[in-house]
């Protein structure tokens, strides 16, 4: 019971995410996939 | 034996504040500069009896400078002299209007009024809480290390109050402008600051939406043009010994068991010293001086990461007659969606833009001994950038055909007549830039700015990769711009005299 819940709210959150992006203006989307280039080299970047 | 204490590679505004630093607390330090004239983007060159800025056109935020000065134990009064200069814009909008920014609040209001009253409230409380902001900050954020995550800490334990900032880093340029102003063209004469920190508004900082308020503490123009600042710098640090070599040109950083400890030049010699300091862009530094099998793979994924900053071609224009202009700085300025679209549309696909986005300095209107008597100089920077390797073409050939288009724009928007007055006129290219900045791409504020690649993310002014190595200028916290890179020099050097004092 407790996973089902657990996967319940997991794909409400995804499906919220999706949402508010594809409601979301045009520069934000880019503002947005913008920062999902830059964060994964943030790791890196706070050594250098 | 060690030739010096201290190498400095490059004469930028940081490399010359951490060298004259350095200097005057005992280090032997000499600084190797590549060109002919000292300043990086902050400099001045003559030619026929008129003198031009190469990039830098003012000086904003006086603080860092008076506190380089401070630490030399001098009085910047006597060895620069700014001119202060009111009003701080013209705008011209496409559409053909007109109105200007003086530098007080209380007057800026009453233009406010008169074009949009709608956003009068919105000023009010845009100017009260950055004013507060900017007071606080000035020193916790602008001259305090901010390179890792207990310096962060401790900066905060001491200016608690920043927190309530915090937000600003997160948001955009835009999402700041448009929480205060519902005018368009308000909103563009305060976003287009954005570009000045090489970003668009959809992508800068929201704390650069505060760019535009520090301005109203005052803007100078340093007599005898811009190079006056670091030429400043430079004599009152000659008491100390500060030693400059021009047209010596760095070939790599000696490396040796993962220290620096000396630098190779052009010619072959090798100059020994206790620790190096780099004020050239952070890329150039690590991967062409360092150079890659010198360090670790982490380090090498972090450099390749950043994005360098954008390039923007300047013209450089004598006249024989006054020009029809209101103020040291006049913009023409669009929407912030205007401003978006130029950076989505044209930059990132490699096309020139044909846009009306542009700022027109005009240093002769604070010190006239840059022109012959009843002449004048313009240093018009096309205030959008332009791609490095345009469409299928390149800036060498190109040249003459981007002159003619940019004055084109100029005769259309600002200066009709301007063709018939001009007496003498250059060009500098991303590709000039390139060459004598030695910026890769011809970026002109070190490395793209947006809130992935400030403070803790940006290139640390004590490097972990290589012991020894420090960096400072555009490319190390907090960015590109006179105050910025005067404020790295003071950052750099404290950590030198923390490590070697």
């Amino acid at each position: 019971m407790k996973k089902k819940i657990r996967a319940a709210l997991g794909l409400a959150l995804i499906a919220g995410a999706a949402a508010a992006y594809f409601s979301a203006s045009e520069s934000t989307r880019r503002y947005i996939k913008h920062l999902g280039r830059q964060v994964p080299y943030l790791p890196y970047r706070y050594l250098i | 034996m060690a030739d010096y204490d201290a190498i400095v590679i490059g004469a930028g505004l940081g490399g010359i504040s951490t060298g004259a630093l350095c200097a005057k607390n005992g280090f032997k330090t000499v600084i190797l500069e590549q060109s002919d004239l000292i300043g990086g983007c902050c400099s001045t060159y003559e030619r026929d009896g008129y003198k031009f800025d190469i990039g830098a056109s003012i000086v904003e935020i006086t603080q860092p400078m008076e506190r380089v000065f401070e630490l030399l134990g001098k009085r910047r009064e006597d060895y620069i002299d700014l001119v202060p200069c009111d009003p701080i814009y013209s705008f011209i909008t496409e559409d053909g209007r007109k109105f200007s920014y003086p530098t007080d609040i209380d007057e800026t209001t009453k233009v406010i009024e008169q074009i949009a009253p709608e956003d009068v409230e919105g000023w009010k409380a845009f100017s009260d809480m950055g004013m507060e902001m900017i007071e606080k900050m000035m020193d916790a954020v602008m001259l305090s290390p901010l390179n890792s995550i207990p310096e962060a800490l401790a900066m905060v334990a001491k200016n608690p109050r920043v927190v309530k900032y915090a937000p600003l880093f997160l948001r955009t340029h835009q999402a700041v402008v448009r929480k205060y102003y519902k005018n368009p063209v308000i909103q563009g004469s305060v976003a287009f600051q954005s570009y000045f920190a090489g970003a668009p508004p959809e992508l800068g900082s929201g704390i650069f939406g505060f760019i535009a308020l520090s301005e109203h503490l005052g803007i100078f123009y340093p007599k005898g043009g811009m190079i006056s600042i670091p030429q400043g710098i430079i004599n009152a640090a000659s008491d100390f010994g500060l030693e400059v070599r021009t047209n010596t040109k760095v070939e790599n950083i000696i490396v040796e068991g993962g220290k620096a400890v000396g630098v190779r030049l052009e010619d072959g010699t090798e100059m020994r010293s206790r620790f190096v300091v780099s004020n050239l862009n952070a890329k150039v530094t690590y991967l062409k001086l360092v150079r890659p099998e010198n360090l670790p793979k982490w380090a090498l994924k972090a450099i390749s990461s950043y994005e360098v900053s954008m390039p923007c071609p300047m013209i450089y224009v004598g006249l024989d007659a006054r020009p029809d202009l209101d103020a040291h700085h006049t913009v023409v300025t669009g929407s912030i969606d205007a401003m978006n679209d130029v950076w989505n549309n044209y930059y990132k696909k490699g096309v020139i833009p044909r846009t009306a986005m542009s700022l027109i300095c005009w240093p002769t209107e604070a010190d006239p001994s840059l022109a012959p008597e009843g002449h004048h100089v313009l240093n018009f920077l096309c205030n959008a950038p332009a791609p490095y390797a345009p469409l299928g073409d390149n800036w060498d050939r190109i040249k003459d055909w981007y002159r003619e288009a940019a004055l084109d724009e100029l005769e259309k928007y600002v200066l009709p007549d301007v063709r018939d007055h001009i007496t003498i006129m250059d060009v500098s290219t991303p590709l000039d830039f390139e060459r004598r900045l030695l910026s890769p791409q011809g970026g002109i504020y070190g490395l793209f700015s947006d809130m992935t690649t400030l403070a803790l993310f940006r290139p640390h002014a004590r490097s972990r990769a290589i012991k020894n190595l420090y960096l400072t200028g555009s490319s190390t916290h907090l960015g590109g711009g006179v105050p910025t890179t005067l404020a790295s020099g003071v950052i750099t050097s404290s950590y030198i005299l923390k490590d070697h004092g």
